[in-house]
């Protein structure tokens, strides 16, 4: 028998100890499972864009303007198809009939987060009405009547509209006022000078002036990268329900999910329900959602829980895809380059589709030698490089999920 | 049993285990628990404790309590972990 005392069985070793090599192999096994777990999220150097399948576009598709070629000069360039870019180019040649203004949008005009907005129009912002933004209903209604366009628009109770065919019919407006929209034409570097240089697929674009309106995918051009980030949501379509339920539901669906976070939605064409939620940043800016088997079904639970009648009408279309937000969830105006000659806007948060309409017009004002609204130059939080971006925006968004945490607004 | 004297046998007294070990296994399990919210880091650290832990109790440098504060702490980070990258998200 061993003369160790039985008080100190912990100290025998009851099997060969653990050499460096098996325990640095079980760390590294532990470090890659961990890894992958936590990075459930993460994919780097990914180029990919999750491709719009909103409900919207899938009612049918606009015509697609032909891609810009070769070589092009133009007095103003704006980057990025979707309600800031079109507004901006409306309201740039209403200001100033005869510019030469180019704008190039990488997909369709609508194919970012307008298109894939729940279409509801709202004034302000996500965090209030700030100075300048209590007439952005006022503003999208007047545009849509003075160009004509046919979004299936509703006045009342609740604002809402056709958000892919909003922007195809602002893209025909502006297209009225000459404006050259070159769809399918995807930006890859934007070089400071005088002019600004504007390179992608098979383009030069060259303008004094520059406007980079692709809200969540701004960072990716190396435009205001520390402040404006994407955030990943997600909207659905019931299938049709019956009219009496339908007759019960809220004109506009707002419930909170925790005391920060909440379901939004609305009554949707077809006799359907479309509702959305969550939020996720991706590594690195990502602009690839590659697909949630639990986001949709948990989606889904909450509707039913907050409306037991619609527990048995499935989802029939559902998508994902960035939106832009800064730090304070505020939007933001600014300037980049040496000589402040390329503008941006953009970091809605959920917000851009009347806000975006009204950035446009402010945008069109910087252009023309007007200062924007104060609060859309304050100062933003800068934020880190990877990983310290993915873990921060990240934690704060489960932190609000969680009920954890909650931002003041700005009243 | 005697000893090799041939004497009376008698119990030997229980060496003091260190503190540190015990302490590290409680401290890693109370953050594996505890930053279950944080993206990346979570996993990790709930991994790294677990191995800790368990390499730690294996070679006897820990006791029950500071056994169960670790690998709980780690395991049950981690299950809220999951339910928040997963299943609480909307």
């Amino acid at each position: 028998m061993s003369p160790v005392a039985m008080g100190d069985r912990m100290d025998v070793p009851l099997a060969p100890s653990l050499t460096r090599r098996a325990f640095l192999k079980s760390a590294a096994i532990a470090g890659v499972a961990g890894g992958y777990l936590g990075g459930a999220h993460l994919s780097l150097k990914d180029d990919r864009w999750t491709p719009n399948r909103s409900f919207w576009v899938s009612r049918g598709r606009e015509p697609v303007s032909a891609p810009l070629r070769g070589g092009r000069e133009a007095d103003v360039a704006i980057i990025g198809g979707g309600v800031t870019g079109l507004s901006t180019a409306i309201h740039v040649l209403l200001r100033s009939p005869g510019l030469e203004v180019v704008l190039v949008e990488a997909e369709y005009a609508g194919y970012g987060a307008t298109g894939r907005s729940g279409g509801v129009l709202g004034e302000g912002t996500e965090m209030g009405t700030p100075p300048g933004t209590g007439d952005n209903v006022a503003h999208v209604i007047d545009l849509i009547d003075r160009f004509g366009i046919g979004c299936d628009l509703e006045r009342a109770p609740v604002a809402q509209l056709d958000p892919y065919r909003y922007a195809a019919g602002l893209k025909r407006g502006a297209e009225g006022l000459g404006a050259s929209v070159r769809e399918g034409s995807r930006v890859r570097a934007i070089e400071d000078g005088a002019p600004v240089v504007v390179r992608g697929d098979g383009f030069v674009l060259r303008a004094p002036k520059v406007v980079v309106a692709t809200n969540g995918y701004t960072p990716k051009l190396g435009v205001a990268a520390s402040r404006i980030f994407p955030v990943h949501t997600a909207a659905a379509v019931t299938v049709p329900v019956p009219r009496e339920i339908l007759r019960k539901l809220p004109d506009r669906i707002h419930e909170m999910t925790s005391d920060e976070m909440y379901m939004w939605g609305r009554k949707a064409p077809g006799q359907r329900v479309l509702v959305g939620a969550g939020a996720r940043y991706f590594y690195g800016d990502g602009l690839y959602h590659r697909g949630d088997a639990f986001l949709f079904p948990a989606l889904h639970r909450f509707l039913a829980r907050c409306f037991p009648a619609l527990a048995s009408y499935p989802f029939q279309h559902t998508w994902t895809g960035p939106m832009g937000c800064t730090a304070d969830q505020e939007p933001i105006i600014g300037t980049a380059g040496r000589t402040d000659n390329v503008l941006y806007c953009g970091g809605y948060t959920g917000h851009g589709l009347a806000m975006g309409t009204k950035a446009g017009s402010i945008l069109a004002g910087m252009l023309h030698g007007e200062a924007p609204p104060a609060w859309m130059l304050r100062p933003t939080l800068d934020l880190p490089g990877e990983p310290l971006r993915y873990i921060g925006v990240n934690m704060i968004i489960n932190l609000m999920n969680l009920g954890l945490y909650s931002m003041a607004r700005h009243e | 049993m005697s000893d090799r004297a041939g004497g009376e046998a008698r119990r030997l007294p229980p060496e003091p285990r260190a503190m540190a070990p015990r302490i590290a296994a409680c401290v890693l399990g109370v953050l594996s628990l505890g930053l279950f919210f944080v993206p990346l880091v979570a996993p990790l650290l709930q991994a790294g404790t677990l191995v800790f832990v368990l390499r730690a109790a294996w070679r006897g440098a820990l006791d029950l309590p500071s056994v169960l504060v670790g690998t709980g702490g780690a395991a049950v980070g981690f299950l809220l972990f999951l339910a928040l990258e997963f299943v609480w998200i909307v």
